[in-house]
């Protein structure tokens, strides 16, 4: 083994200049050094890491190592020249590659975009497919299209008192300045969707602070109708990562204009995972939402009504009941011991 | 002191029958002592040192690879070789404030069985990792994967894990077999030490001092060195220690 270590950790030194990142950038032999600098490049300077990002996705002869750490950071950018080249991307990769392509696409993705993901076709139950569809689904909520649509059809649980035991949860305001600090970070996770600086509420579950925030189409449209005539990424859940200090995606809320006053919610992961569902109904201005379905084990227990009041973006909770634990349903699976 | 099998009767390592000193009180997957990267240096370990460090706190491991059999047969190999590395510098790296690691099993989950997380593109997919997944004993739950493609983190910790097995944050990702040797190891280090309620050891800066960029609750963009960089206060070792994972003494 040889000790190179010190010249190259994890992520650079902060005094290791960026000729170095790029020289080992430049570098395909050694793929894994290749890859920590694009990330590094990444988190130096997004940036300048969106410009490497396109140019190695761009170069088919790239290791998929380094390829997928590209098609990654451009889901995290939203503009048209990422999107095209995602979509040039889809065409030729490979099924490890096509999974970060088509979940970076559902990010950023439009119109063209679906049609384009439409077209590849990998079985359902592998990850590439299973990314395939989701990212149709996610473009589908953002632009308004019925085509790909959730419904709560998937094994849920209620809370019952027997489950478990019970904890009230406060969601408190975040602060203008405390979100605005954030936004860069929030921005990365929530490409292309505009996020209401005014609604966005804070809570506490289990040890990690999360935010809820919402789509500014939804949270300041003056009436709640626009909620009832089209399907929408209505809003996001961000978690704080204590390591990466951030706030990252927990889950999508997405709701389902169906027309009717009454329609679906769903609270989803990133990796199209179903966590929670509700419904919400549509009271003049206000969007009157209940959330009682959780999946375990992806979540907790949840018993939560609240109230959206789309004049101001005011969202208010009559009642959030969070179980500590579950104590019927699924169970976590049990790895295969050495 | 206790003896080799008091002591592993006492971590909950069935002793009736053949027993491997080097698989069941260090816990290394391959039965030997790992090789020091540093060509100088010769790694050792010391049984009773192991057993002095069971009669005080100590915490319980399982190390779960995800994704490793789709790597080639050197790469497999190689990750192999750092997992126990890990185990063998996490000890080290703990035993300075009095925390030992006692009993180490270790569990696979192939590429297939999951799902495609063994090449994480999100931290919200790395917990759907430990969500999915977890070891129903007393140890704490530490995935290794086989890659990590997203540029925010190169590991993740909630802080602290939760104290009851199968509860949602009861497993870190402890970080992806690209990694050279030593980050490796203070990559799953560190993330046990937000596991066991430490926090970074700076703000936004990195800390200005060689000791606060020694520290291992340093972010790696901070730290000096991923060799060096693993030093522990007095204070971060009785953190540590209260914390439910952490076991009596022997």
């Amino acid at each position: 083994m040889k000790n190179e270590e010190p010249l190259f950790p994890a992520q650079l030194p902060h005094d290791i200049p960026e000729e170095r990142i790029r020289e080992v950038l430049a570098d395909f032999d050694k793929v894994e050094w290749a890859s920590l600098a694009l990330k590094t490049l990444n988190q130096r300077s997004p940036e300048k890491g969106l410009i490497e990002a396109r140019t190695i996705l761009k170069d088919t002869k790239a290791p998929e190592r380094i390829r997928s750490v590209a098609s990654v950071e451009l889901g995290k950018h939203s503009d048209t020249e990422s999107e095209e080249l995602l979509i040039d991307t889809l065409k030729s990769a490979s099924p490890g590659l096509l999974k970060h392509v088509a979940k970076s696409l559902g990010q950023i993705g439009g119109q063209k975009a679906l049609e384009e993901l439409e077209r590849v076709h990998v079985p359902d139950n592998t990850p590439a497919g299973v990314a395939l569809r989701f990212a149709k689904t996610l473009i589908s909520y953002r632009i308004g299209s019925n085509a790909y649509l959730l419904a709560p059809g998937r094994p849920v649980k209620r809370l019952e008192p027997a489950m478990t035991e019970r904890t009230n949860i406060e969601f408190n305001e975040i602060g203008r300045e405390k979100m605005q600090a954030a936004m860069p970070a929030v921005r990365r996770q929530l490409p292309a969707i505009d996020v209401d600086l005014k609604s966005g509420l804070r809570f506490m579950c289990g040890a990690s602070e999360h935010w809820v925030l919402l789509n500014t189409e939804v949270a300041q449209t003056g009436s709640a109708d626009a909620l009832r005539k089209r399907p929408f990424i209505a809003g996001a859940i961000l978690k704080y990562r204590v390591c990466s200090d951030h706030y990252s995606l927990d889950e999508y809320i997405l709701t389902n204009g169906s027309g009717k006053d009454e329609m679906t919610l769903v609270g989803v992961r990133g990796s199209g995972v179903m966590v929670h569902s509700g419904v919400v109904r549509i009271r003049e201005r206000a969007a009157r939402f209940e959330l009682r379905s959780s999946n375990p084990p992806y979540s907790r227990p949840i018993d939560l009504n609240g109230t959206l009041d789309t004049a101001d973006g005011r969202l208010s909770f009559s009642q959030v009941l969070v179980g500590t634990s579950w104590k019927v349903g699924a169970r976590p699976s049990v790895p295969k011991r050495v | 002191m206790k003896s080799v099998k008091d002591t592993l009767n006492c971590i909950g390592v069935n002793t009736n029958r053949n027993i491997s000193v080097l698989g069941e009180l260090f816990g290394f997957l391959q039965h030997r002592v790992p090789t020091d990267p540093n060509p100088s240096v010769k790694a050792s370990v010391s049984v009773q040192a192991q057993l002095r460090a069971m009669v005080g706190r100590h915490i319980h491991l399982n190390m779960i690879t995800v994704g490793f059999d789709t790597l080639s047969a050197t790469d497999r190999q190689n990750a192999a070789n750092k997992v126990d590395y890990a185990v063998y510098r996490t000890r080290n790296i703990f035993a300075p404030v009095a925390l030992g690691v006692g009993r180490v099993e270790h569990y696979v989950i192939s590429a297939a069985e999951s799902n495609g997380r063994d090449d994480l593109g999100s931290e919200g997919e790395a917990d759907d990792l430990s969500d999915e997944w977890s070891v129903p004993n007393n140890g704490i739950d530490v995935f290794l994967v086989r890659n990590i493609s997203d540029s925010d983190y190169i590991g993740i910790s909630p802080r602290p894990g939760d104290c009851n097995k199968g509860d949602k944050d009861d497993g870190l990702i402890g970080g992806e077999s690209n990694l050279g040797f030593e980050s490796f190891s203070r990559t799953v280090a560190h993330e046990l030490g937000h596991f066991l309620d430490l926090s970074h050891n700076h703000g936004d800066s990195c800390p200005t001092t060689t000791d606060g960029q020694n520290n291992l609750m340093a972010q790696c963009r901070c730290a000096l060195n991923s060799r060096t960089s693993v030093q522990l206060t007095s204070s971060q070792g009785s953190t540590m220690r209260d914390r439910c994972q952490v076991h009596s003494g022997c």
